[in-house]
């Protein structure tokens, strides 16, 4: 996956200047932690609703970024209902069992526009590997270096039979999409 | 009027008579239908009908039974002792069914996980624990019972007419105008 940094180049040379990492707060309610999946012949978005995320971005030494993400599974929706009831229901998310999906990042690679995040993902008690790929973006009107106030664009996807999350495999696709999309603010 | 006198239907037993078979019928042919569909938003929406009209026939057979308790059925009209029994056990039968078969739905849908609603307004609590060898022994039961209630509704409507039309006596007339 990769943080695409979607500024200048200009700003390129400025980021010398940024030495240490900076950590991120979350604007949730300008934020959307969704996910798409195939019901049928639609493609159909679902969101966590509830969600914790610590995020370091270190502009000089993308590596040395990190990203750790708790969701809240008991608050998660999946489009409309009875496909809520069938998410949080034992036969995919099982969210009385498991009320949290975590991902720990372990390796942060990129810079200049894309940057990938490796990691680890929990769902369902099971941790497996995952991709993904992040692109921050700046305001239109702010300048090159922008920092305080950013967007980043997190995707990617998960086989969900992977973590036994296996239900209506008939009616509904075993790939689902990550579309995070979150507006960051510099603590 | 309203009531059950000793020999006619009140208008509340014929409306709630009425009422219920068409939509048991109704229900019937959706639950068939609706079993059979792709997965789309479609499926959802039918089996949220079939649900939230389900969940209106329970408590319209409650009502009814309280109604009936409260409201002796008229005499059965003829002489043939043994027709009329069957009749009456027929109608117990039946009475059975309409109870059985939108609780197993429920049920069901409780061991479904997926619960159940009355038109997205209310939801109903989960009767049965989650559970999915519980799930489709529920539905499988239900399925039974449904069809079991619709070929029995059958009869007893043939039943009806046979009276009606051969024997020729007033046993549909005063469920129905009379
Ligand atoms: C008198 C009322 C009802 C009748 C006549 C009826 C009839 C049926 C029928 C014929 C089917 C299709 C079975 C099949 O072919 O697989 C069905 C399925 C179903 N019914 Fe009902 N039903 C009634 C009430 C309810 C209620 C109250 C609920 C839930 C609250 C319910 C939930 C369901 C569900 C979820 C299915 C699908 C089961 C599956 O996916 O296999 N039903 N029903
Ligand atoms: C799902 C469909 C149906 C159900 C569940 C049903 C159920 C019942 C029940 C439980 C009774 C007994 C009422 C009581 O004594 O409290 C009854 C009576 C009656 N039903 Fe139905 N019925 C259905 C359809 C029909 C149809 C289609 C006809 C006519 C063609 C019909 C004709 C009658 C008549 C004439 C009576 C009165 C019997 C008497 O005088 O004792 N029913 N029905």
């Amino acid at each position: 996956m990769r943080l695409a940094v979607i500024i200048s180049t200009i700003l390129l040379s400025v980021q010398m200047s940024f030495a240490a990492p900076i950590s991120y707060d979350i604007d949730k309610d300008a934020s959307i932690v969704g996910f798409t999946y195939r019901f049928g012949p639609e493609t159909i978005m679902g969101k966590f609703n509830d969600y914790d995320a610590e995020l370091r971005i270190d502009f000089d030494r993308v590596k040395n970024s990190t990203v750790n993400v708790r969701l809240d599974t008991t608050k998660a929706t999946a489009g409309f209902p009875f496909a809520t009831q069938a998410l949080r229901s034992k036969k995919i998310l099982n969210v009385d069992n498991f009320p949290n999906i975590t991902f720990q990042s372990t390796n942060i690679t990129g810079g200049g526009n894309t940057a990938t995040i490796n990691g680890n993902v929990t769902v369902r008690g099971i941790t497996k590997p995952l991709t993904l790929t992040a692109k921050l973006f700046r305001a239109v009107g702010t300048t090159a270096d922008e920092r305080d106030n950013l967007t980043i664009k997190i995707t990617g996807q998960i086989d969900r039979t992977e973590f036994g999350a296996t239900g209506y495999a008939k009616e509904v696709g075993d790939i689902l999409r990550i579309a995070i999309d979150a507006k960051i603010q510099a603590q | 009027m309203w009531r059950n006198s000793k020999d006619r239907f009140g208008t509340i037993t014929k409306s709630f008579h009425w009422v219920m078979a068409l939509l048991i019928m109704a229900m019937f042919g959706l639950g068939r239908y609706m079993t059979g569909l792709p997965p789309s938003r479609d499926l959802i929406y039918y089996y949220g009908l079939h649900k939230s009209f389900g969940i209106l026939l329970i408590a319209l057979i409650v009502m009814r039974i309280f109604w009936r308790k409260s409201n002796p059925a008229p005499k059965p009209l003829g002489d043939d002792a043994r027709a009329n029994r069957l009749a009456e056990i027929m109608h117990r039968i039946l009475y059975l069914l309409m109870v059985l078969v939108p609780l197993l739905g429920w049920a069901g849908s409780s061991a479904s996980g997926l619960g159940a609603s009355f038109f997205n307004l209310l939801n109903m609590p989960n009767i049965a624990p989650e559970n999915e060898t519980l799930e489709l022994l529920l539905f499988r039961i239900h399925e039974i019972a449904a069809t079991l209630l619709v070929i029995l509704a059958l009869a007893h409507a043939g039943a009806a007419l046979y009276r009606h039309f051969i024997k020729r006596d007033d046993t549909l007339r005063r469920m129905t105008i009379r």
